[in-house]
This record gives structure tokens, C-alpha cells and sequence, in this order.
């Protein structure tokens, strides 16, 4: 074993610490304190993903996934504190600090880079399908806040909430990563579909949810609190059959066990 | 010709697209739970004809498998609203023209330029599915040949090269290959030789055939003396291309329908600002 390998789960786990300072912060209504957390979060996540990467290189290994969606959130959380948007930013610290949390004590086994990851369409892929999935869960944060009537009303929100434009962006990358999924699978395995694992489904379940809730989006099917309800309901089912499937059993941190 | 028209309406119906769209995720999280329990059911999709499978799997395990077949029907009914409402939305953008510039006119066709690309790539599947070649397992030893299923035309494995890692920083592959080329002839019955080169994620087409490597040996600097040997997935697929060309189209159509929504929230926007 590579001797800087213990490193990754080192960096991942201050991470998801600093990701629960920020949370806190976040309570606490520390705003700069919550940015300056976030910030070494996002560092020291970006430092763990980066690191692996390294030591991977030109393959990948498998369930990545729970690791960069933090980074992830924590993007569109900085994104959104920027863009105006400060309560929806808290909303997705929170998140964040979850989803960084289930990563860091519920890890996969750990399982080698796989030959036929040397691609660039599957290092294209995965950052792509985390940040489709990024905007699902920062869309039901969203929903939430509109359910709760705290949307912070920005004049362009009125006509067409925000949740709904979150999951636009997330459907159309989510989307274009299947894509590259299938060319992946194609030229790797001889066929766009695979049937080894439950994935399959889980992830056309995932792709249709959302497609659902597109033509509910664009033809005002629904009104727009039932359109929120609809996509707070996502949540659970990414969680349930995208983010679960990627972690294992309750594990401490080998440094505190 | 009023029931037709009825059913005509019903089948166009967005409505029933919701329902569908959310009948397919209900059926779908089933699978994944079925799926789950009896994987070595469904694994046979990977090498089998679709009616194939069902007839020797699907119809004999109904217990696990109903979900599957449920999920064909829905899919099916899917197709048909998704041909019919665009067929209307389509005639009637046709018939009202242009109200805005002739960007916007064109862009409010992305979300039918998805659907048709959506009915191409479930077509194509179904045409894999239903007329193709999977031979998964094709073993092909150093210096011999074999012939390619359902054809004249043989292969033969002419030689391994791998480029074994020598590095420190990927140490589970230390001594191992990281990449490999493995070269084959292939001989047409008038006896031409096409020589072409293989490797994982890198397949070589050749007369309506594609041919994926499965596995190969040697893949270690230090292996137990055994003979070379490739194992070849070998493919007539006669929905590939077009299942492809689909989600090219698919994928313009999303972009299309991103950069109209951007548009549209940009301009309702400024004309916010404005008042």
C-alpha cells in the first residue's frame, strides 16, 4: 500500500469535521466563522478527492460518489451565499455537513482502481453525476425553505422558484453523465445497459423521478407547493437509493477507535 | 372514428405521462429490491435476446421478475404517449408559427427534439434486444483462430503486449499490466487479413461485427506459465448506431432547452428590473 493512502481518509474525515463546525457556525449565526469553516471543508474535502485521484491515476476507483458530493454541496452553497441567497446557503451547510458525515462514518469497503476506468469518459462521468445529484439535494433544500414560506423572495423566484430551476440544472447534467455512462459501458463492457447490479434501476428511477418532474415544471401541472412537496420527496429517494448504495456499515475513524 | 379521436386525446395526454413517469419509478424501486435478492436472474440480460430471457427466465419467475415485465409495458406506454404528444405539440407550434424572433421559435421545439430522441434510443434498444448477436465468451489462444459467430470471417490472436507499471505510487500494481494491446487478424473468407489492435475501452468495428476485449493472459510480469490467450466479446448490434445517434440528438435537445430557459429567465429578469 501506498504509504500516503491513510492520508485520504485522514483529509476526508477533518473535512467532514469542519463541514460540522461550519453547520454549527451556522446555528450559531456566525456567518464569517461559518464561510472560514466551509472554506477549510471544501479544502480539505477537495485535498482527500484529490489525493486519491493521485493515487489512481489514469484509473478510478469505485463508490467515490459520497466523497465529492459534500464538495459538491459545499459549491452550490458558496454559490448561493454569493448570488444573494444567505438562508439558502445555511440550508445547504446543513446538508452538507450530513452528507459528509454518513461518507465519513459509514465508508465502502475499499476496493482497488479497475482497468477499465482508464478513460477519460469515466473521469468525465463521475464529477458530472455528483453534480447532478448536488443540485437534486440542493433543490429539495429549496423546496423546503418554499414550504416553509422562507424563501428568500428575489423578484425572479416569484414567477418560477428556485427548486425548480435547481433541478433544470441537475437533470440536464445528471442527464448528459448517463451518456457518458452508457459510451463508458459501451466500449468497456459491449453494451450502453448492464445488467450486474440493482444500479441500473436505481439510477433510471432517479432519472425518471426527475423527468416527472420536468413536464410538471414546464406544463404547471401541479401548483407550485405541490411541485416543492414533489421535489422534497427526491431527497429521500436519492438518499435511499443513490447515496446508500455507496456506503458501507458504521465505522469510527481509525483514530478514534 | 370518435373512440379513435378519444383515445388519440388520452394517449397525448400529459397527464398520463405523469402517471407513467411515476408508475416507472414506483415499478423501478421494486426492481431494485428484486433485483437485489436474485441477481443471477437478470444477469442473462447481459448475453441473452430479450424474448429469450423471458421465455427462460422472466415467465418461470414471475415472483421476481413481474416488476421487469411491468417496467416493458410501461415503457411501451410511455412510447406511444411520447409519439402522440409530440405528433400534437409539434402540429400545433407548426400551425401557430413564429410570434417571437426565430431563435426562440426553434428553441421551443427542444423538448420534442428529447422526446423523438428518446422513442430513437428506446427503438434502438428493442432492436438490440431483439435482433442482435451477444457472444459473450470467445476464447482465442496465441498463433490459433476462431471464427466469428453467425459468419465466415475468423480471428486470429497474433500477439500480447502489455505495459507493465513499474511505478511506486500505484503499488497494488506494481509488476501488473496498465495498459494492453492485443493484436488480431481478421480473415475474410476470401482469405484478406484486416490486422486491428484491442484493448479494454477500446473496441475495433469490422464488417457489421464489433469485438470487445473480455479478459486477457498474461496480464503480470511474473504470471504462472500458461498459454495467451484473449477472451473476446464479439457483437452484431444492429441498434448501437442509431441508439447513439439518439442521445447526440438528446443531448442537443437538453442543451437547446437549457439555453431557452436561461434565455427566457434572463429576459423576464430585465424586464423586472425595468419596472
Amino acid at each position: 500500500m501506498n504509504p500516503l493512502s491513510p492520508w485520504v481518509a485522514h483529509f476526508f474525515q477533518a473535512g467532514a469535521l469542519f463541514y460540522l463546525l461550519a453547520a454549527a457556525a451556522v446555528f450559531l449565526k456566525g456567518r464569517l466563522a461559518a464561510l472560514i469553516l466551509l472554506g477549510l471543508a471544501l479544502a480539505a474535502n477537495l485535498l482527500s478527492i484529490s489525493l486519491k485521484l493521485y493515487l489512481s491515476w489514469p484509473m478510478q476507483s469505485p463508490f467515490q460518489e459520497p466523497f465529492w458530493l459534500p464538495a459538491a454541496m459545499a459549491v452550490l452553497a458558496l454559490g448561493t451565499y454569493k448570488r444573494g441567497r444567505p438562508v439558502l446557503a445555511k440550508r445547504l451547510v446543513v446538508l452538507t455537513a450530513v452528507l459528509a458525515l454518513i461518507a465519513a462514518l459509514f465508508p465502502n469497503d475499499y476496493y482497488l482502481p479497475f482497468p477499465r476506468s482508464h478513460t477519460i469518459v469515466a473521469h468525465i462521468f463521475l464529477p458530472m453525476s455528483v453534480a447532478g445529484k448536488a443540485c437534486f439535494y440542493a433543490a429539495g433544500a429549496a423546496a423546503l425553505m418554499f414550504l416553509a414560506r422562507r424563501e428568500e423572495t428575489l423578484e425572479q423566484d416569484r414567477a418560477r422558484p428556485l427548486f425548480g430551476r435547481f433541478i433544470v440544472w441537475g437533470f440536464v447534467i445528471f442527464t448528459l453523465s448517463l451518456f457518458l455512462a452508457e459510451i463508458w459501458s459501451y466500449l468497456g463492457w459491449a453494451s450502453p445497459v448492464i445488467w450486474n447490479n440493482a444500479t441500473m434501476t436505481s439510477t433510471m428511477a432517479v432519472w425518471f423521478y426527475y423527468g416527472c418532474f420536468l413536464h410538471l415544471y414546464l406544463l404547471r401541472l401541479w401548483s407550485a407547493r405541490r411541485r416543492a412537496w414533489f421535489a422534497l420527496a427526491g431527497v429521500p429517494l436519492l438518499v435511499v437509493f443513490t447515496l446508500l448504495p455507496e456506503t458501507g456499515g458504521f465505522k469510527w475513524p481509525e483514530w478514534l477507535s | 372514428m370518435k373512440s379513435v379521436r378519444a383515445i388519440w386525446a388520452l394517449l397525448g395526454s400529459a397527464a398520463l405521462s405523469v402517471w407513467l413517469l411515476l408508475g416507472l419509478v414506483t415499478v423501478l424501486c421494486c426492481g431494485y429490491y428484486l433485483f437485489e435478492v436474485a441477481p443471477s436472474l437478470y444477469e442473462p440480460l447481459n448475453r441473452l435476446l430479450l424474448w429469450d430471457w423471458i421465455v427462460s427466465y422472466g415467465w418461470h419467475n414471475l415472483s421476481n421478475t413481474w416488476w421487469f415485465l411491468l417496467f416493458l409495458v410501461l415503457l411501451g406506454l410511455l412510447v406511444a404517449n411520447t409519439f402522440v404528444c409530440t405528433c400534437q405539440k409539434v402540429a400545433a407550434l407548426a400551425r401557430h408559427g413564429a410570434k417571437g424572433s426565430r431563435l426562440d421559435f426553434t428553441l421551443r421545439f427542444s423538448p420534442h427534439v428529447m422526446h423523438a430522441a428518446f422513442i430513437i434510443i428506446l427503438a434502438s434498444h428493442l432492436i438490440t434486444y431483439v435482433l442482435g448477436l451477444n457472444a459473450q465468451n470467445n476464447l482465442v489462444l496465441l498463433g490459433k483462430q476462431s471464427a466469428i459467430p453467425g459468419s465466415d470471417i475468423m480471428v486470429r490472436l497474433d500477439s500480447i503486449k502489455s505495459d507493465i507499471y513499474e511505478g511506486e505510487r500505484l503499488a497494488f500494481l506494481k509488476g501488473r499490466a496498465l495498459t494492453q494491446e492485443i493484436a488480431l487478424s481478421l480473415i475474410s473468407p476470401d482469405g484478406a487479413v484486416t490486422r486491428k489492435t484491442l484493448a479494454y475501452n477500446s473496441p475495433i468495428w469490422h464488417d457489421g461485427y464489433s469485438i470487445h476485449l473480455k479478459n486477457y493472459y498474461p496480464k503480470a510480469k511474473t504470471s504462472m506459465p500458461r498459454r495467451p490467450y484473449a477472451n473476446l466479446i464479439i457483437r452484431r448490434d444492429p441498434g448501437v448506431k442509431t441508439f447513439f445517434l439518439g442521445t447526440a440528438v438528446f443531448a442537443v435537445g437538453l442543451l437547446a432547452y437549457l439555453w431557452q430557459a436561461l434565455r427566457l429567465h434572463r429576459q423576464r429578469a430585465s424586464r423586472e428590473a425595468l419596472a
